[in-house]
């Protein structure tokens, strides 16, 4: 198996073994042997800020800035070659999700652990001093099953569909009452989330759409965001900053929020609180956004990239902003990495 | 005029004291930057080092000064006491 990787790569996110402005076309990343071995069977490839993390058989490696500990190493040394954090292996890691300058590790018992950025309280402690390695503490009964990280927040679902919300409560408040949440995904000032029924929740910020509502510039409480059942089944709900992403089991996209790069993948500009299809995508099987650019993975085998581009986060060689999918080279999923066979 | 990216409250951005700076995360990865100098000039567009992207920091000019003459008032105390 192969990593490709593309975009920014100021402090080695990339993992290219240096730092550059931009890699602007998917460019192969070499890996240690074992890690180039476990991403054959199983990897979860996810990035931050300026950070880079890859979970693979219970073992993390990670790449990138590491100036508050968000690689989880004292040193605070940042790297830009994907390497072991031996802090982590014996946790039994399943999950990992990157925030902005900090990193959550989700265990295959339930337990959560973040290192990194505190100063906003989104690793469960107010701190200003760097995170090594805590264990959020769970509130509930249930072990967390799913976690995300944003801008200055971090959200959890535990098994029995609740959520746990951390972090800066001045755009996204703590919840309480939401029950039966499957998938949560948390942006730069909101959190959309999916329950069982079918519904799509959200909350925060507002001022692109990004919570699914016309009017109001931020939603105090988790509201319902209008969703046509002709449409389909939801499987996954993702966000950017300001906009998201579903996909449905007619294996179709659908994307709201803000548009003033393309990141809603259509012909005109302008932002949609209500989650409209991008006609060319059929076929996909998985989907990723990065902070101002959407991801697809189509069951050829193909991704499809659109949206911010000044960093060459699309990867098609250009740094103009992209607003219909174009087709990538390369072949995976991911945040502006790919793995191909 | 400047098309902003967004629109940034100051109580948002974080405080450097060494350098006097504020700054507030860029999605390409940097960060948005403005010095407390620029924020005395009457200054609100600040940009990101490493792209083209530029926030408007909102912030009341009037209290900005305000709270400024008190911390320096009170710092002048420390120093004379």
């Amino acid at each position: 198996m192969q990593l490709f990787a593309w975009g920014t790569n100021s402090h080695g996110q990339l993992g290219q073994g240096y730092e550059s402005e931009l890699v602007s076309v998917p460019t192969l990343t070499a890996l240690p042997e074992e890690l180039e071995n476990a991403i054959a069977h199983n990897c979860q490839i996810t990035g931050g800020g300026n950070h880079s993390i890859i979970s693979s058989n219970g073992r993390i490696w990670g790449t990138g800035f590491n100036n508050v500990g968000q690689l989880c190493s004292i040193e605070k040394k940042s790297i830009s070659f994907f390497s072991e954090i031996h802090t982590l292996t014996s946790r039994n890691i399943t999950s990992v999700a990157c925030g902005w300058d900090f990193s959550l590790f989700l265990a295959a018992d339930g337990t959560l652990y973040g290192c990194g950025s505190s100063s906003f309280g989104q690793l469960g402690i107010l701190s200003n001093e760097t995170v090594n390695l805590t264990e959020l503490q769970n509130t509930g009964t249930h072990p967390f099953s799913q976690v995300s990280a944003g801008l200055r927040n971090s959200v959890a679902v535990t098994s029995n569909g609740y959520l746990q919300v951390w972090g800066s409560e001045k755009y996204v408040k703590q919840v309480s009452g939401l029950s039966a949440v499957v998938k949560v995904s948390c942006g730069q000032q909101h959190i959309v989330a999916l329950n069982t029924l079918n519904q799509l929740i959200a909350w925060g910020t507002n001022n692109h759409g990004q919570c699914g509502q016309e009017r109001l510039k931020h939603i105090q409480y988790p509201s319902a965001i209008e969703w046509d059942e002709a449409n389909g089944k939801i499987l996954d709900v993702v966000s950017g900053w300001t906009h998201c992403m579903v996909l449905t089991d007619r294996q179709q996209v659908y994307t709201w929020g803000r548009n003033t790069y393309g990141q809603l993948g259509r012909a005109s500009l302008t932002n949609t609180f209500r989650p409209e299809k991008i006609p060319e995508l059929e076929g996909i099987t998985s989907i990723a956004a990065g902070s101002e650019h959407s991801m697809a993975l189509d069951k050829l085998g193909q991704v499809w990239a659109w949206g911010w581009n000044e960093h060459g986060s699309i990867g098609n060689g250009s740094v103009e902003n992209q607003f219909r999918p174009v087709r990538s080279i390369g072949a995976g999923a991911g945040h502006s990495f790919a793995i191909v066979e | 005029m400047s098309v902003y990216h967004d629109e940034v409250e100051i109580e948002d951005f974080e405080y450097d004291s060494e350098s006097e700076i504020y700054y507030y995360p860029c999605p390409c990865g940097d960060r948005f930057e403005i010095s407390k100098e620029q924020l005395e000039s009457g200054e609100e567009e600040a940009t990101c080092p490493s792209c083209s992207l530029i926030v408007k920091v909102i912030y009341n000019k009037e209290e900005f000064f305000q709270s400024e003459e008190i911390m320096h008032s009170s710092s002048k105390k420390e120093l004379t006491t």
